[in-house]
């Protein structure tokens, strides 16, 4: 419950009773969050760390508006929630707190298929978008949280790696536009939100509360986004094959997909940069061995284990097959032609193969096509963590800068699955791939535990500690380690990049006078 | 202000210190309207720590300092004073830092130009991306930052492109590198032990986002990682010539989505005549025969079976062609798509602007495309009403952001002798900016009167204000210029 | 035996909050419009009417940390249990959380503490009396066989047991299908049998609220009924019960040891072996809603009680393997191919068909509690069926249809709804 019982009166009347509540068992549905905790809590404390005292859903930007004007005159902290899928969405140390549930706020208020993007409120998901998107020839970003998070999240306050980056770029770099509601409660339009503002207001309004990463609600509520769609060279509904829970997308007659498996990190790496240069790839991803029997392979854990089983017989198991996902599109016959030909020189010049021979089948690469490419993208890897991805370690740098830390980051991670901390991971743990076209990339370090076991997760965040450890050494930090919700992870990488989080602080202060926008995930 | 200019030639040294009257009256002005003002004094640092002291030492002195790093003419009124103050010419910072051909990026400092750049990378096979025709004083930096359109829009991917990562001097004196080489020294570059390849960030704040744009505002770019791309085996450039702009439009989207098209803008006839001739009298002898719309397009072919890259490529323009009723063409009535071409592969010491008469004043504003007919038709209109010679006009639409946006510009030439001319361009000016901002025109380069009531936002001014706040807490960076 | 909710507490936790149970399965989504799967957080909005949400709520209160509240039971029961939750979170989860289960086991949790729903003790009361959930008088529950000469199960054996069910038992609207039915089965040469008034209800109306009891107390009653009768087939046209029969009995340890058919799979074999023939046209163009019972729900059931084991670290596999139920194996063509074997008729699919059904709002009891809910749930369907430009609505079970029907009255707005079996007297169906 609010403390100040005004407060909560003023609010229920803004939105409606039926929008407001500090009823136990709906506060109960938003107090556990998966997968992350601000770091002060480590093992023996409660998994129930978030202590609401009420959840509000507005249903227009004028409704949030009054809401973060009261919020400010009654000292009361916030903190906005889409879909809530991953742990700063939902992780805060306030006592009291108030969730700002966007549920809503869920309309796609415009698809612009001449101009290429798309105006989503907050509750729009990937998916959503995704299928109206492809009607009109063209495809949105979905990140690798999957796709029934939200991008209006994601490009204003979360990431944004996704697989599909090399064509559809990250969630850094396509907001055209957005409304974005202050701390205080003002309202600031930019961009395309609004029909006539076609372009970046100069400065950037953007880069106050976006870098590589968001504020993940420090910085107030965003109401509307503007999003660049991406042209989409398949039908305008792929077919469905096969049944649940492994569903597969027939694979247009224009598009190839290619599982590739290199040598070794350095030829995985001169594989992209050729790649690249031929400018031939619709889709580059780079996935560590067991993503694919994770990700589509299998139905369960069950039949995962037992496909691990079958690839530890084989002697798979531990081999970094640095495997490559190529997928070429041509919107004519001849371009596929020539596409197929260079990779297949580029396929000779770098020693690939294919990956795990023998193993997969046609209706398997079905599969693997609906989990990979669009409008589906499921993130069941959260199987693997008991329900959640424990945690995760990433930066962006060129692909030849990925090579050192996906091998030493291998060896701090191999040590900690001997220490029973860490779930094994076959040999290799990077996760990531090129974007826009270009040899530079997200690579990521998913480890998995089970994160509801509170001494396992602190080991995790030991280990976590460690390899920032080694990115300061090596001065790999990149645009700004991935650390989840270890804000003082952030602000020690900081000391090595030029204390960039004194001004973090210093906008937070500027525009948050009052305090009232729940910054546990964006400053300590 | 003697011990204080004085100060500045213990940075700079006495030869990097201007202060003779006939210097600052360069400094002074340029081609906008912007009033006039000379500053107190020019200095030209010759390295990032001189930068950093300037700017502690304005800090200290509350002196206001406008950076610039392109050489004349210009055209915004960006670097004129607003307030007294010394300006910091970059152009003396011209190295190549470094060229890296693997990740396709070259490190460079604010001075050098885009004929300097293009000679650095040529040897490694590459070339720079370019606006349209920059002339030969233009910084390749200063142009990013302040987002003048690229050439290819398949490439620009955000408005940050093509700026790679880079540093920056915010006005408090402290140095932020953005991207990914935060925390990464100009050294420690130049000897690749970094790479500049990724521009976001670091962390939750966006630099490059907040510095561009800004005229200078916030802080001083001493060096800057920028992309380049391959050189081209072949290129295949064409023409295409349309009555209507409208006409165009369903082939540009198509391109545009097609993303294998390089360079790909509009101009209208007299802008395609004053882009192939640098003379008044060749421009007045072609104007006439020139289309009132023509489309350029450019297709390439690289390392790997260039011939055959062409081929599929051409296949699929032609195709888009005959399917929307165009004609795809090598030349226009003598000349050709490719003398373009190389044309705009050079540096130009007649800038585009000023091939017509001596002075100009242009207005830049970004759209969508779908808007531009009609924003193009009120150009015309607006110029009609103030008996302005609308076939005088000048009207360049650039995709950017690989379609989703445009970028327009418009330049009224005029003769600056002529005081009634002056003050009829002035006056179209300023209708035609107000006049096309209802109807889809946004000024996301705020250059004088634009970066005023009634084109700016007062949200947006006053979020600013607080970040100037942050940033430059002693308003000495370019005071008085965004709003 | 039924697990009890603290059973469920390892798999309450593995919930990852990935939205699969709010809606349509990714690949099979086809627009914005008709996206959402779950009717309740459509309804209710916040996150505890989301099956994730429910789990925490779930949570929650087995640690102690929130009480019943009014707002408690709302979330608990503005649910239709229409298992769409369920096949859902097989895509992501795999086979790692017992969605539908731990719904169960909640509300059970609520009867066992004295929560129950004061329309729900009505509804019960109504079933100890008289064996049927509308306290209408069970001597009266085979007076809608009057006049068609069909065998006393309870007294010939017969080769076909066929379970009227309550819906069709008592709701004079409705009663022409069910005759229908019987009448079809006549004409094809059935040796089948009703039970008339001893038939009852199949319970399945009382686990969804909670009360094991009940349904326990029917299901061992149909046990009994089925080898008297020394039927091979229990055939039923009421979704609910064959849902009942085929998934719910068994989990509460209850084998009727017959084979379990809905009508329209009976018929559809009957149809497939040249039994039974259409002669006339029927001009019309239909779209065919997916009953949940008889579809997502309408899957054997396969027991588990075994437990989590950490291998490779801490990654959770069952032992023994515990069955991954994903709804995909319901009946869903068999209505279709009998759609399809009468001339003339147009069929064309609702975006949300088969495993991916938009519930019709009429189960779980909800409709007894929260009637505006059922409502809405009913008119969204309404609206996806008007929107593939069908002139009607199909169905194959009588509380989708009865439902259905009040919904449109309600609203005024004009819309045909038919059960498969009205099509079929049009048919003119003969026997060859």
């Amino acid at each position: 419950m609010l403390e100040n019982r005004e407060a909560a009166k003023i609010l229920e009347n803004i939105v409606g009773s039926n929008n407001f509540s500090e009823d136990p068992a709906i506060i109960s549905s938003y107090t556990f969050h998966p997968g992350g905790s601000p770091s002060k809590l480590e093992a023996g404390k409660d998994l129930f760390y978030l202590q609401l005292g009420g959840i509000i859903m507005p249903g227009s930007t004028e409704e949030v508006q009054a809401i973060l004007k009261v919020c400010n005159r009654y000292r009361i902290v916030y903190k906005a929630l889409s879909t809530g899928m991953f742990a700063v969405t939902g992780v805060s140390l306030k006592k009291g707190l108030l969730r700002i549930d966007m549920r809503r706020m869920n309309k796609i208020i415009k698809i612009d298929d001449k101009n290429m993007y798309a105006v989503v409120e907050p509750y729009v998901t990937y998916t959503r978008l995704s299928v109206e998107a492809m009607k009109r020839g063209l495809t949105c970003h979905i990140i690798g949280a999957g796709s029934h998070t939200s991008p209006l999240a994601s490009v204003t306050s979360g990431w944004g790696h996704g697989h599909s980056a090399y064509t559809t770029s990250h969630s850094g770099r396509i907001s055209l536009g957005a409304e974005w509601v202050l701390p205080t409660g003002e309202v600031v339009k930019w961009g395309l939100v609004d029909e006539g503002k076609a372009g970046y207001p100069g400065p950037g309004l953007s880069g106050i509360y976006r870098g590589a990463h968001g504020a993940f609600g420090a910085l107030g509520v965003f109401t509307k986004v503007a999003i660049k769609l991406f042209p989409w060279p398949g039908p305008a509904r792929l077919e469905r094959t096969g049944k649940n829970p492994t569903p597969g997308f027939k694979i247009p007659d224009n598009m190839k997909v290619y599982l590739l498996s290199l040598p070794d990190a350095e030829k995985l790496a001169d594989a992209v940069y050729k790649i690249t240069e031929a400018q031939i790839a619709y889709h580059l991803w780079h996935h560590p061995l067991f993503f694919h029997p994770q990700r589509w392979m299998s139905t369960s854990n069950d039949d995962y284990y037992e496909i691990w089983k079958k690839l530890e017989a084989g002697g798979i198991i531990d081999k970094s097959l640095n495997e490559l996902t190529v997928i070429i599109a041509g919107y004519s016959e001849r371009e596929l032609k020539y596409k197929e030909n260079v990779l297949r020189e580029i396929i000779n010049e770098v020693d690939a193969k294919e990956f795990l021979p023998g193993f997969l089948s046609n209706h398997d690469m079905e599969r693997f096509f609906c989990a990979e490419v669009a409008v589906h993208k499921p993130c069941n890897e959260f199987r693997l963590g008991g329900g959640d991805m424990g945690g995760s370690w990433g930066q962006i740098l060129s692909w030849d800068n990925q090579v050192k830390p996906q091998k030493a980051v291998l060896k701090i991670h191999t040590k900690y699955i001997k220490q029973g901390i860490l779930n094994d991971v076959a040999g290799e743990s990077c996760w990531g791939g090129p974007m826009e076209q270009k040899a530079l990339g997200h690579t990521e370090y998913v480890q998995f535990t089970n994160p509801r076991n509170l001494e396992l997760r602190a080991g995790q965040g030991k280990f976590t500690e460690e390899v920032l450890e080694f990115a300061i050494k090596e001065k790999l930090l990149g645009t700004g380690p991935i650390a989840f919700t270890r804000v003082e992870l952030e602000a020690k990488a900081s000391k090595y990049q030029d204390d960039y989080f004194d001004y973090k602080k210093k906008i937070k202060k500027a525009l948050d006078p009052n305090g009232v926008s729940d910054s546990s995930t964006y400053v300590v | 202000m003697e011990k204080i200019f004085q100060r500045f030639k213990d940075v700079v040294g006495t030869d990097n210190f201007y202060g003779a009257p006939e210097i600052l009256e360069v400094y002074s002005k340029d081609h906008s309207f912007v009033p006039p003002r000379k500053p107190l004094a020019v200095v030209k640092p010759k390295n990032t720590d001189e930068i950093k002291e300037i700017i502690n030492l304005a800090n200290e002195t509350h002196v206001t300092l406008i950076p610039t790093s392109s050489g004349f003419p210009k055209f915004h009124g960006g670097t004129i004073p607003s307030l007294p103050g010394v300006v910091v010419d970059l152009s003396g910072l011209d190295k190549i830092l470094r060229v890296d051909r693997r990740n396709k990026v070259a490190v460079i400092e604010p001075g050098v130009t885009f004929g300097k750049l293009r000679e650095a990378v040529e040897g490694e096979g590459m070339v720079p991306y370019t606006p349209l025709l920059p002339r030969s004083t233009k910084s390749v930096v200063s142009s990013y930052l302040e987002r003048e359109p690229i050439t290819i829009p398949k490439d620009h991917w955000d408005y940050n492109d093509p700026l790679a990562a880079g540093q920056v001097i915010i006005g408090d004196g402290h140095i932020q590198g953005f991207g990914d080489t935060s925390g990464h020294s100009k050294k420690e570059v130049e000897k690749g032990e970094a790479v500049p390849v990724m521009p976001m960030g670091p962390s939750g704040i966006g630099w490059l986002t907040m510095i561009q744009g800004a005229q200078g505002t916030l802080g001083i770019v001493p060096w800057a990682s920028v992309r380049c791309r391959l050189k081209p085996s072949i290129q295949e450039p064409f023409f295409i010539a349309v009555q209507n702009l409208k006409d165009a439009l369903p082939f540009l989207q198509k391109m545009l989505r097609l993303r294998f098209v390089e360079e790909l803008f509009i101009l209208n006839g007299f802008g395609l005549a004053n882009a192939l001739f640098e003379e008044t009298e060749k421009i007045e002898r072609v104007r006439t025969a020139l289309p009132p719309w023509v489309v350029f397009i450019n297709i390439a072919g690289y390392k790997r079976h260039p011939k055959d890259e062409v081929a599929w490529k051409e296949e699929q323009v032609k195709e888009a062609a005959m399917e929307f009723g165009l004609e795809l063409r090598d030349a226009l009535d003598g000349m050709s798509a490719a003398g373009l071409l190389r044309v705009m592969e050079k540096t130009t010491d007649k800038d585009l602007r000023l091939r017509f008469k001596d002075s100009c004043q242009v207005l830049l504003f970004s759209t969508t495309l779908d808007k531009t007919p009609d924003l193009a038709a009120s150009v015309v209109r607006i110029a009609a009403e103030y008996r302005y010679s609308s076939t005088d006009v000048i009207i360049y639409i650039q995709p950017v952001i690989q379609g989703c946006q445009c970028q327009c510009e418009v330049v009224y030439p005029y003769n600056p002798q002529d005081n009634r001319e002056v003050e009829k361009v002035k006056d179209l000016y300023r209708a035609t900016a107000q006049g096309l901002s209802t109807i889809g025109a946004y000024y996301s380069r705020p250059y004088g009167i634009l970066g005023g009531t009634p084109f700016r936002d007062t949200g947006e001014v006053n979020i600013l204000q607080k970040i100037k706040g942050i940033l430059d807490p002693n308003d000495i960076m370019n005071s008085g210029k965004l709003y | 035996m039924l697990k009890r909710l603290e059973d469920y507490e390892q798999e309450i936790y593995f919930c990852g909050r990935d939205s699969y149970c709010k809606w349509v399965n990714a690949p099979d989504m086809k627009s914005d419009r008709f996206s959402r799967i779950c009717p309740s957080i459509e309804d209710g909005n916040f996150h505890a009417y989301s099956c994730s949400g429910r789990l925490n709520v779930a949570w929650s209160f087995l640690k102690g940390r929130i009480p019943y509240t009014d707002k408690m039971l709302d979330v608990v029961y503005r649910c239709t249990m229409c298992g769409a939750c369920d096949a859902n979170c097989r895509v992501i989860m795999g086979n790692m959380i017992s969605n539908n289960e731990i719904l169960h086991a909640l509300r059970i949790r609520c009867i066992e503490d004295g929560q129950a729903l004061p329309e729900h003790m009505m509804l019960i009361d109504n079933m100890k009396k008289e064996d049927n959930p509308f306290g209408e008088s069970k001597a009266k529950r085979g007076d809608w066989a009057e006049g068609l000469a069909l065998k006393d199960a309870t007294k010939e054996k017969v080769d076909v047991l066929f379970h009227a069910g309550c819906r069709f038992s008592y709701d004079e609207d409705l009663r022409g299908i069910v005759r229908e039915y019987a009448i079809l089965l006549k004409k094809a040469g059935v040796n089948f049998g009703i039970a008339g008034r001893e038939e009852a209800c199949c319970g399945l109306r009382a686990f969804d609220i909670g009360f094991t009891g009940e349904m326990q107390k029917y299901a061992e009653d149909m046990m009994t009924r089925v080898a008297t009768s020394g039927a091979t087939k229990l055939v039923t046209p009421c979704a609910d019960g064959y849902s009942a029969f085929k998934y719910y009995y068994p989990w509460i340890g209850v084998k009727l040891n017959v084979e379990v058919l809905h009508i329209t799979e009976y018929l559809d074999r009957l149809i497939g072996e040249g039994k039974l023939q259409f002669e006339k046209e029927v001009p019309m163009k239909v779209t065919y809603h997916d009953p949940c019972h008889l579809g997502r729900l309408g899957e054997v059931y396969e027991p588990w009680n075994g437990k989590w084991k950490e291998v490779l670290g801490h990654m959770f596999v069952s032992e023994p393997q515990k069955p991954l139920r994903t709804g995909e194996d319901g009946v869903y063509e068999p209505p279709r191919n009998i759609l399809k074997s009468i001339p003339g008729l147009e069929l064309v699919e609702m975006e949300r068909n088969r495993v991916n059904s938009w519930c019709c709002g009429a189960g779980g009891g909800a409709l007894e509690v929260f009637p505006d809910f059922a409502y809405r749930t009913a008119m969204e369907r309404i609206e996806e069926a008007k929107a593939t430009g069908a002139e009607a609505l199909i169905t194959a079970c009588p509380w989708c249809e009865r439902n259905f029907k009040d919904a449109l009255r309600e609203s005024g707005e004009a819309f045909e709804v038919y059960d498969i079996a009205e099509l079929i007297r049009r048919a003119e169906y003969v026997r060859k």
